[in-house]
């Protein structure tokens, strides 16, 4: 009896002084700290004119059964488990910084977060970082270093069960994985990237050519030698400079405030970013909205329903256009245009131009001249158009065309028209 | 002693109570029993009857959330993205545009923008089964916002065509029938 009462005694002791503490400590040795960071660092030499060919962050295979909730932002991807805990969470923002080296540098920054301490170390040491120069003068950048899948499974009654397979085959399991990929490379060189989940770019200035291949994704650029591009749904595409851009996209936004010149529409959209559900009549550059600062030279193609609006082009020739419709506000130098339904005001033409030439339909044509403009004017006489008064009095009819002469005769550029059910303004 | 104490005496063994025969207890202690283990049964039955039950709830629960389609309206309503009434002013878009007609001779030319629409269309079932798979976030409904604003335009689009189109068909008759755009 002695005996039993001193255990109560003893246990209603151990309750009041020890069950704070005692807690305390099963909640750290349940929290604390099976998570390691580390930083893994590789850096190559390359040679002269190698092409760098990366993926994007958000490309690592998922493989997700059971109860799964997103908690994503506009750069992080991540996919939470059953109490929503986060179990994989990656920088969905690729910046690609340039520089003058001749190296290639990827830094990984990885945190894990296994059953022990131990575990994660031994986990973390298996993750590598694998630069090689090929052949061909291409490196392949893995910006998921050498994970190639995260998998998570749970049910009802059971918690989340994550693991993430290498390159190698070997699985491991993980409670928590995140990973944020920062790239170095030379500015000579060339870049690829293809990817057709979210991601956001941030590309350096580039002296080499950049190939770009991209879904959903936004890609803020500086100065760049030669791009060339695929995109959709691609809603922000930036570039500061761009000597020659190569450029298809479908629904697609695309800024570019200095170019040499540009195609729009001169390859074939690639497939995965080509319109799904149209099945005939592809365009190589379909909805999308291009605003351009100044082009020198600028060439569309192949485009239907797309927006122009540029700021100042030395040239412009369009062809095989439907639907797509142009605002300049300075025009250089010429202007030869092949195009359907397709609107085309131009609010001011330069003195030092050389030519104009547009056959249209269905569309609204704004030619605006200088006060001391000299130009020939001749407009086919056999399709309806309805236009202001210049083009009541034609100085005369010659081979079905009527030709107005504005300024001094022999001096100042050539324009030629001919729209079907058009309205001309021009003055 | 008294008579009455001499009788009790004489007589003591035939006061006492009989023995109960040990068959007679074990078969009253087994009706006990039996009545215990009925209730007990019974609250068994009634706990895996409402396990069972939960179970069916649960699944039918859970079959009615996956097989309800997602559509544009739910989407909109459950992310709080209502308040640009985006759906009315494409529905009240689309009603303008299917009684519209342009002549015969320009429809094939018009096809184009149809078929874009009908892009914007599947892009939008490309948000249902990214929001299907992987949940809602917030960078989806930016995609969502400016699918609608880039929907809108084309059907805006759309109209301008129309209308410009039947302006000069007015001006200059071309002799073709009429066709409904089919919107």
């Amino acid at each position: 009896m002695k005996i039993y009462s001193h255990l109560i005694q003893t246990r209603l002791r151990f309750k009041s002084k020890w069950i704070i503490p005692f807690c305390f400590i099963l909640f750290l040795i349940q929290n604390v700290d099976a998570q390691i960071t580390e930083t893994l660092i590789e850096e190559i030499e390359v040679a002269d004119g190698a092409t760098i060919v990366s993926n994007i962050p958000s490309a690592i295979d998922i493989m997700v059964n059971g109860t799964m909730k997103c908690n994503n932002t506009k750069n992080r991807y991540s996919i939470n488990g059953k109490n929503n805990d986060i179990r994989l969470n990656i920088l969905k923002e690729l910046i690609i910084e340039t520089w003058d080296k001749n190296t290639i540098k990827q830094e990984t920054i990885i945190s894990i977060k296994t059953e022990s301490d131990d575990t994660s170390k031994k986990l973390m040491k298996q993750l590598k970082i694998n630069l090689k120069n090929g052949p061909d003068n291409r490196i392949v950048i893995d910006n998921n270093v050498n994970i190639s899948s995260f998998h998570m499974k749970n049910s009802f009654f059971k918690s989340d069960d994550c693991k993430i397979q290498l390159d190698n085959g070997e699985m491991h399991t993980i409670e928590y994985i995140s990973i944020e990929t920062r790239l170095s490379i030379p500015k000579s060189c060339n870049l690829a990237i293809k990817g057709n989940k979210e991601c956001i770019i941030r590309i350096g200035e580039l002296e080499g050519n950049i190939d770009l291949e991209l879904k959903y994704a936004e890609v803020y650029g500086r100065s760049v030698k030669n791009l060339r591009a695929s995109f959709r749904s691609c809603y922000a595409v930036h570039f500061s400079k761009v000597n020659i851009a190569d450029i298809s996209s479908s629904n697609s936004n695309m800024v570019i405030q200095k170019a040499g010149l540009v195609k729009i529409g001169n390859q074939p959209l690639n497939d995965a970013c080509n319109l799904p559900h149209v099945t005939s009549k592809r365009s190589h550059s379909a909805q999308s909205k291009y605003i351009f600062g100044s082009v020198e030279n600028l060439s569309v193609s192949d485009s239907t329903n797309d927006d122009f609006n540029i700021n100042q082009v030395l040239n412009l020739k369009v062809k095989k256009t439907s639907y797509t419709d142009f605002k300049i506000d300075l025009l250089t130098q010429s202007l030869n245009a092949e195009a359907k339904s397709s609107d085309l005001i131009i609010a001011n033409i330069s003195n030092q131009f050389s030519e104009i030439n547009i056959k249209n339909s269905l569309s609204t044509i704004d030619l605006s001249f200088n006060e001391d403009a000299n130009y020939l004017l001749q407009v086919d006489q056999n399709n309806y158009v309805e236009g202001n008064h210049l083009l009541s009095n034609p100085k005369k009819v010659e081979n079905g065309k009527n030709i107005f002469q504005v300024g001094e005769s022999g001096k100042g550029g050539n324009i030629f028209l001919k729209c079907d059910r058009c309205k001309f303004n021009i003055q | 002693m008294n008579d009455f104490e001499k009788y009790i005496l004489e007589n003591k063994r035939q006061l006492e109570p009989k023995k109960v025969d040990p068959k007679v207890w074990l078969a009253v202690e087994n009706e006990i029993l039996k009545g215990k283990n009925k209730r007990f049964q019974y609250l068994i039955k009634a706990l895996i009857l409402g396990i069972i039950l939960s179970f069916v709830a649960y699944f039918f629960y859970s079959n009615i959330h996956q097989n309800q389609p997602l559509d544009e309206e739910r989407i909109l309503a459950q992310y709080d993205l209502t308040q640009y009434n985006f759906t009315q002013q494409v529905n009240i878009k689309k009603q303008q545009l299917a009684k519209a007609s342009v002549p015969q001779d320009k429809i094939e030319d018009f096809q184009i923008l149809l078929q874009q629409l009908e892009f914007m269309d599947g892009q939008f079932q490309d948000y249902l089964q990214y929001i299907e798979e992987n949940g809602y976030q917030e960078f989806i409904g930016d995609q969502i916002l400016n699918f609608y604003k880039s929907k809108i335009e084309l059907l805006d689009k759309i109209q301008k065509e129309v209308e410009k189109i039947n302006y000069y068909e007015n001006l200059q008759p071309s002799n073709s029938d009429k066709v409904e755009i089919q919107i």
